[in-house]
């Protein structure tokens, strides 16, 4: 084996670490006695995490490569189980009896490889278009039964790896952006002045870039459609359909729910203040006036107990992951290695951003984890493989081709 | 690769820059605000609640409106359920402490949702609640627009009425959003459109100390208003309705309708035994509850969409119709059996209503005295899988589409229903002669008798009866409920105006059933009926329009043990009357 990422490998460790320390502040006085145990779990969860990182170290990359869509197909069953057979209500979970399993954080690891690999099987293809319709098509299954339990969060992360891992490949820029072009349309059609711009810029670029005349008004004509369809789907939505994605957007359109939620988190993230209330000392986190505050809301427990100075010293830490994982990226060899490190600096970047932004009541509320920090064994699990991927990569540049 | 490391990692920073400066702001900037209310103060969230949509008639005359009201509840967060805190409550609102601790358990929401406790309480314990507030620590009062029926029983059925949610109703209205504690319509339109009148509640934040004095409004947190349910315009008209009920006060149990045969909409709706929409407004008493889910009469019952009974000789009509569109009989063919009172089908004898018979008949007289033994030389001709074919493209046994739920289908008997009933041979081909005179085992509702006649009355359109004429959101984008045509008869122009001439001997001439719904000055076209029914005195029926000519308004009568079908007429041609002079001798 080659050389090891101490850097990358101890801030992960450095990062678990806080994130025991943080559940155990979060629950030690709870009311519920099952909560109290939590920190313990995630003890058992963050070493089964280290075995996990060291067994995914010494992998070869090359076994994932030769089995990716193997995985595919296994999380694909699987998630096809719960859609069937999950009963009613959310379906996101199996309940293995010692263990809650959440194949939806497992798929997020699986969809990296796919895409890896499919970018690099294709490499040599001309036919452009065909090629990312079908990656589309791989995606599509498993994004719909994730969306399906319901978990929006999860089905964001599919869209963001795919257009992230169609940039780190060969697929030329104007290309790419036709393809991001239906979500910026959707987004600029919340009036009608701000898509016609939007439709006006996006269509002189379209026709002044290389892109081969057909495609141009292909997307064009595409985006015209979307433009138009897209206010009449939303006039065929049900009200309350309407009112869920209104409250996703603007919580605070839901008062007594999310919207006191994020609220909450609020004040107490602010009440931290520059130095926090030290370890244990929160009280708005220890009143309860929190809920899931040991999972999707850990780094406003972080935020009061340890302040700004505790705040910087995370994100920092998360600067060191993120950084490393594209540098790995940036330093590989082989180009499935390649993808595969930069999809997990993509899934980490996105995880972080969304989780602190939702704290702080900049972005929707999706329920995505803190990488590291949020209690959970899946999510723990998944974020240790990569990093084990992550020293893969990084200790065997050229070994994959 | 390089270029591509560098987009991602200026991204990067980008984005952890922006969450540094929004954390910034949060913890240094306005850290020692969010301290103080992490530290002892708090944030209490009280809900603006939206005025419900008022509900108007066609003209715009208010027929519901809103008063302000006080409703006393409890913060979760706040409010500790100790036995002491329960009591206290219990006794400031007069309610047993369990119902209060029953309350505080199963309506809670979340931790920030206040739950209602009573009410439409009394402005002297709002007082006292806001000098006491020390004393119930986490009890508020909630400012809260609660319905108002000026009219009390006018239109019950149309209009309904609404309450707290009920458990099943919870569970069905779950995911759209409704909440335990929540009003929500009940019957009527106030269920149909709930979720259009019921407008969305804002919120208002304040800062509050921990023992539950409010400081003022919380610093960062902006009010949001509440908006107002939207308006609705019902097809029903004011003046029409309360004539209609002042013509039907004497009737115990019954139905009267009146529709535009032109657009589907209806002009009056009166379903009787009805009860006072007010009642609801305080909790209901177990007598009144007695009272209104009598088995006997059933007052919450609409008749209008939900009672099913036979039609009796006012489906003669269709009956009649049917031999003329398949050239059994012209409007002037007599019957080889004349009427002497019965006929003979197989070895049972079927009776005319007349037992002394009608002697010779052709179909105009026929329709006017309604002779039975007429009808049934018709039926046999027909014959049972024909008629009830066209019973059904008459969309009888089927919902009439309006808006108002539940709706009962009525019942067509079909050969396969005998069979299934009774075995193939179990059966003879003489029910068809019940079934053509309205008797056996067909059922119609009075709305779908409304429709029919409409149809007639307009030259074949079978409507979509329509009461809700215009929905107007506070944002002004006014909806208008379209006519809809849902089918056409399956009759002949000729053979249409052949039943309403007939239609018009029964109104109209010496030997009609119908005479006492002639009225002076416009010619009326009706048609009784007289169902027989084996638990107590017969239902009547009367059904019919005016001016025929240039049919403005139809109308149909059901009284339930009410006798015979003139004494419906009667009371159809007391409507017409007072609908046509609208007012003008001064009277509704």
């Amino acid at each position: 084996m080659g050389r090891f990422d101490y850097i990358l490998f101890f801030s992960v460790l450095i990062l678990c670490a806080i994130g025991i320390m943080l559940i155990y502040g979060a629950t030690y006085n709870s009311k519920y006695p099952w909560e109290k145990n939590l920190y313990k779990r995630q003890i058992t969860y963050c070493i089964v995490g280290l075995v996990l990182l060291f067994i995914f170290w010494r992998l070869p990359m090359r076994l994932h490569y030769a089995v990716a869509y193997l995985y595919y197909i296994v999380i694909l069953l699987i998630l096809a189980g719960l859609f069937l057979f999950g009963g009613e209500g959310v379906k996101r979970w199996v309940d293995l009896g010692f263990f809650q399993f959440q194949p939806s954080e497992f798929a997020k690891l699986v969809i990296i490889f796919v895409i890896s690999r499919y970018l690099m099987d294709t490499r040599t293809e001309t036919s452009s278009f065909l090629r990312i319709a079908l990656l589309g098509l791989l995606i599509l299954f498993p994004f719909l039964f994730i969306i399906n339990q319901p978990d929006l969060g999860t089905g964001m992360v599919f869209i963001v790896l795919l257009y992230s891992l169609l940039f780190w490949s060969d697929i030329k820029f104007p290309l790419f952006l036709i393809l991001l072009s239906p979500i910026i349309n959707v987004v600029f059609t919340v009036h009608w002045v701000s898509w016609a711009l939007f439709f006006i810029a996006f269509s002189l670029f379209v026709l002044l870039s290389r892109v081969r005349f057909p495609v141009a008004i292909g997307a064009i004509l595409g985006n015209l459609a979307l433009g138009v369809a897209a206010p009449f789907f939303w006039r065929q939505l049900k009200d309350y359909q309407q009112e869920r994605i209104l409250v996703f957007l603007d919580p605070s359109r839901d008062p007594f729910g999310v919207g006191y939620q994020v609220l909450q988190s609020k004040i107490t993230v602010g009440s931290g203040k520059m130095f926090g209330k030290g370890f244990l000392g929160g009280t708005q986190t220890n009143l309860a006036f929190l809920p899931v505050r040991h999972t999707d809301f850990i780094f406003a427990v972080l935020g009061e107990e340890f302040g700004f100075l505790g705040i910087l010293l995370v994100l920092g830490l998360y600067f060191i992951v993120i950084y490393s994982a594209f540098r790995i990226a940036r330093d590989a060899k082989g180009h499935f290695p390649r993808f595969v490190a930069a999809g997990l600096g993509t899934l980490l970047l996105f995880q972080v951003a969304v989780n602190v932004g939702m704290v702080v009541g900049l972005l929707p509320v999706t329920g995505l984890p803190l990488p590291f920090l949020s209690f959970g064994g899946s999510s723990v699990a998944i974020f240790m493989i990569s990093t084990g991927l992550l020293l893969n990569i990084h200790s065997n540049k050229g070994e994959f081709v | 690769m390089q270029r591509k490391f560098k987009v991602f990692i200026f991204a990067s920073i980008l984005i952890f820059f922006l969450l540094i400066l929004r954390i910034f702001s949060l913890q240094i900037i306005k850290g020692d605000y969010y301290f103080r209310l992490s530290d002892n103060n708090r944030i209490r969230v009280l809900r603006l609640h939206a005025p419900r949509g008022l509900i108007h008639d066609r003209n715009g005359e208010l027929l519901v409106e809103n008063e302000p009201s006080y409703t006393v509840s409890v913060l979760p967060f706040e409010f500790e359920p100790t036995q002491e805190n329960i009591l206290a409550v219990a006794r400031l609102v007069d309610m047993p402490p369990e119902s209060i601790s029953a309350k505080v358990e199963t309506r809670k929401v979340n931790d920030y949702t206040p739950i209602p406790i009573k009410r439409r309480v009394p402005l002297r314990l709002v007082h006292r609640l806001g000098e006491q507030s020390a004393d119930f620590p986490g009890v508020v009062y909630e400012v809260e627009p609660m319905r108002l029926y000026p009219y009390n029983e006018l239109a019950c059925h149309i209009i309904g009425y609404t309450g707290e949610i009920s458990a099943p109703e919870l569970r069905e209205m779950y995911k759209l959003g409704r909440r335990a504690g929540d009003i929500v319509g009940k019957q009527g339109v106030e269920k149909i459109y709930d979720s259009k009148l019921r407008g969305r509640d804002g919120a208002s934040y304040l800062e509050v100390r921990a023992n539950g004095e409010v400081i003022g409004p919380a610093r960062d947190k902006q009010e949001i208003p509440p908006i107002a349910g939207a308006e609705l315009f019902l097809t029903i008209d004011l003046w029409t309705q309360a004539m209609a009920e002042s013509v039907f006060a004497w009737v115990e149990k019954g139905v009267l309708i009146a529709m535009d045969p032109t657009t589907g909409e209806i002009l009056a709706s009166v379903s009787k035994p009805n009860f006072d929409l007010n009642i609801f407004s305080a909790p209901v008493s177990s007598g009144t509850w007695e009272k209104l889910s009598d088995r006997k009469t059933h007052p919450m019952f609409n008749r209008v969409t939900q009672g099913n009974y036979p039609p009796a000789s006012t489906i003669k009509l269709v009956t009649g119709a049917i031999a003329l569109q398949e050239r059994i009989i012209n409007k002037h063919s007599f019957q080889e059996q004349p009427c002497t009172g019965s006929i003979w089908y197989g070895d049972r004898e079927f009776f005319c209503w007349l037992r002394r018979g009608h002697g010779a008949l052709d179909f105009l007289d026929a329709m006017a005295t309604s002779c039975d033994v007429y009808f049934y030389q018709l039926g046999m001709k027909i014959g049972l899988d024909t008629w009830t074919d066209y019973m059904r493209r008459c969309h009888f046994g089927e919902k009439t589409g309006i808006e108002l739920a539940p709706e009962a289908t009525g019942f067509i008997p079909t050969r396969n229903f005998y069979n299934d009933r009774f075995g193939p041979r179990g059966w003879g081909r003489g029910v068809i002669l019940n079934l053509c005179i309205g008797q056996g085992e067909i059922l119609v509702t009075p709305l779908q008798m409304a429709i029919v006649v409409s149809a007639f009355a307009n030259g074949g359109k079978l409507l979509k009866p329509k009461i809700v004429k215009r929905l107007v959101p506070p944002d002004g984008a006014t909806v208008e409920f379209p006519t809809v045509v849902r089918d056409e008869l399956p009759f002949d122009r000729e053979v249409m105006e052949d039943v309403i001439e007939g239609m018009v001997r029964v109104v109209n001439s010496d030997i009609g059933t119908g005479k006492a719904a002639a009225i002076p000055g416009i010619t009326v076209a009706g048609k009784t009926g007289t169902a027989q029914n084996p638990t107590g005195e017969n239902h009547a029926w009367f059904v019919g329009f005016a001016p025929v000519d240039d049919p403005k308004i139809v109308v149909v009568v059901l009284l339930e043990h009410g006798g015979s079908g003139s004494l419906a007429a009667w009371v159809a041609g007391e409507f017409l009357r007072r609908y046509f002079l609208k007012g003008a001798d001064g009277t509704l």
